[in-house]
């Protein structure tokens, strides 16, 4: 797991949080289950410093396009902040799912994939 | 969140480090500092659950959850503009969130804000109150500064270790910025027993090895500060050379001065708790480069020649005196009058807040009709009449401007001077009477000055009958420097 990744392809702010909100999309979760299913997800190709979750976390909820609330897990363990989706944050990830698609596609045909 | 021990407590120390680097809302602060804090703790925990010891476990889960500086600035980008984020998002959290910075930290910090406020103080006063070609060269050294000091700033916030290093070449530059300012203010304002003089004489007296005169030329701070600089190489050298003065107080202030010299900062644990993020050794010197020889053009540009603002060659000056002699051979008034104009007028020859504001600019013009009769008694006597007035030639409106003297002298500030208009011609006439005896052979020439803002000036003389055209001098005959 890198610190920091230098080379290669770099995922951008509106991207990453778009990823978020797919995550998002299937179910509740709190900033470590996200990195730790966006790692699993994209099978490690996703490696980014686990701290940036929560600013990008921060920006979505700070834009109304997720919500979050406080979870006691007991055991002495500290409590956990989980995320779910707004209505905005609904129609932010169709739409900006849709742009993503299209653009994979315009990528696709240019690239020859 | 309870306290924490051992490696939870690094856990909460690295929450804090990237907590203090950021700028966001202070209400905010609790949360994400549990929720980040909640973050490390099961990373550390499945470290633990892998086999790692605490510490290990600890190093991976602080390894991976990134660099403090990047995740400070990431979070204040998540509440603020990229602008505000790259400007007060990086200075502010340096200074207003002390937490476990070491005690060193604030001294360096002061180090780099004062050559911030320092390069900030002039540019704005180059701006506003330099002749434009002067403020143009001023402005842009100061910008050329001023990028390097910002990303020095901006570096140690991030806690770049190579900012460390350029506050060593700030120091001195600090030193004699403030050295020079203060020469400069009290040679403008003939300081002599002030602050700002004392300051000056201290650094003249301990190093220049004089003391110093209002008359004194720019070359003598500037072979203080050539000599300062040699001395400053070596402590024991500058100690030896202010004990060769009898100045108990000037040495006083040279250990002070130099024990802020960076030889040995003491300021190692600030050193190891900084970030060792290498920059190439070019960059470093240019940035160098850009401070020293940014800070060097506002003073290089106070003494080239701006073609905005006109010379003597741009003005004309004519001296004309005609005498009035009554019946009885006597002379009973002489008339002098004074015409000038200009081919070119200055642009905002004060700076852009008085072009602003008006006003403000002045030029003084000067006037003497001395000079005794054989009997002793004064040419121009003061009982008697003298009327002055002037007048633009050209489109004959009034030239305001209040005479002051009588007795034989005058010397009269004009309005703006900024007002004046090329290709006019103005007239400023005085009138005096004189007491019976004075025959014409008794007259003695007349010196008319005009003082162009006190950038040059142009004398004339005429006598009775005569007509002159003025010439640049270097000093007025009643009025100058």
């Amino acid at each position: 797991m890198s610190e920091e990744r230098e080379s290669g392809p770099q995922l951008s702010r509106g991207e990453f949080g778009l990823l978020i909100l797919a995550l998002l999309g299937r179910r509740e979760m709190y900033g470590y289950e996200i990195v730790a299913e966006l790692r699993r997800a994209s099978e490690g190709a996703i490696d980014l410093p686990e701290g940036t979750v929560y600013p990008a976390l921060r920006r979505l909820e700070r834009d109304g396009l997720i919500g979050g609330h406080w979870v006691d897990v007991g055991s002495g363990a500290p409590r956990r902040r989980y995320y779910k989706l707004t209505l905005d944050g609904e129609r932010a990830l169709a739409g900006g799912r849709a742009d993503w698609l299209r653009f994979k596609a315009a990528a696709d045909a240019v690239l020859g994939g | 969140m309870s306290e924490p021990a051992g490696a939870q407590a690094r856990l909460a120390a690295q929450v804090e480090s990237i907590l203090n680097g950021a700028a966001f809302r202070k209400r905010d602060r609790d949360d994400l500092a549990e929720e980040l804090y909640g973050h490390l703790w099961q990373r550390w925990q499945d470290g633990l659950a892998s086999g790692l010891d605490e510490e290990a476990a600890a190093d991976q889960a602080i390894r991976s959850f990134g660099q403090p500086a990047r995740l400070s600035r990431d979070v204040t980008l998540a509440y603020h503009s990229r602008l505000y984020a790259s400007t007060i998002g990086v200075l502010l959290p340096t200074v207003v969130t002390p937490s476990e910075k070491p005690r060193a930290y604030f001294a360096v910090w002061l180090v780099h804000f004062a050559t911030f406020f320092a390069v900030t103080g002039l540019w704005v006063r180059a701006l506003m109150e330099w002749t434009p070609v002067r403020a143009g060269i001023g402005v842009a050294g100061c910008l050329l500064a001023y990028l390097a000091v910002f990303a020095a700033f901006a570096a140690y916030g991030a806690r770049q270790r190579w900012a460390l290093g350029f506050a060593r070449i700030e120091l001195p530059f600090l030193f004699w910025w403030g050295a020079l300012l203060a020469w400069s203010g009290m040679a403008a304002e003939q300081l002599e027993a002030s602050v700002v003089g004392l300051l000056v004489a201290f650094v003249v007296m301990t190093v220049a090895q004089t003391p110093p005169r209002a008359d004194d030329s720019p070359g003598r701070p500037a072979l203080a500060a050539a000599r300062s600089l040699a001395a400053a190489r070596s402590l024991a050298a500058a100690r030896s050379l202010a004990a060769g003065r009898s100045l108990a107080a000037g040495r006083s202030l040279v250990r002070v001065a130099l024990s802020f010299i960076p030889r040995d900062w003491r300021l190692r644990s600030l050193s190891a708790w900084m970030y060792d993020r290498p920059i190439p050794r070019r960059l470093l010197a240019g940035l160098s480069g850009m401070l020293i020889v940014g800070s060097a053009l506002p003073f290089v540009a106070l003494n080239v020649a701006d073609p905005t603002q006109i010379g003597p060659a741009d003005m004309q000056v004519q001296l004309s005196v005609a005498c009035t002699t009554s019946s009885s051979g006597d002379v009973s008034a002489i008339d002098v009058t004074a015409s000038f104009s200009f081919k070119r007028t200055d642009l905002w020859p004060n700076g852009l807040m008085r072009a602003l504001s008006g006003g403000g600019t002045t030029d003084q013009i000067a006037l003497a009709v001395e000079g005794a009769r054989p009997n002793g008694i004064p040419m121009i006597t003061p009982q008697l009449t003298q009327a002055t007035t002037g007048r633009d030639a050209t489109d004959g409106s009034p030239l305001a401007f209040a005479p002051t003297g009588g007795d034989g002298m005058a010397v009269t500030a004009l309005p703006d001077s900024a007002s004046f208009k090329a290709g006019h011609h103005y007239e400023v006439t005085s009138n005096y009477s004189v007491a019976p005896g004075l025959r014409p052979g008794d007259v003695t020439p007349i010196t008319f000055g005009y003082d162009h803002l006190e950038r040059f000036y142009l004398q004339a003389t005429a006598g009775c009958g005569q007509t002159s055209t003025a010439q640049r001098v270097s000093k007025l005959y009643v009025i100058g420097p």
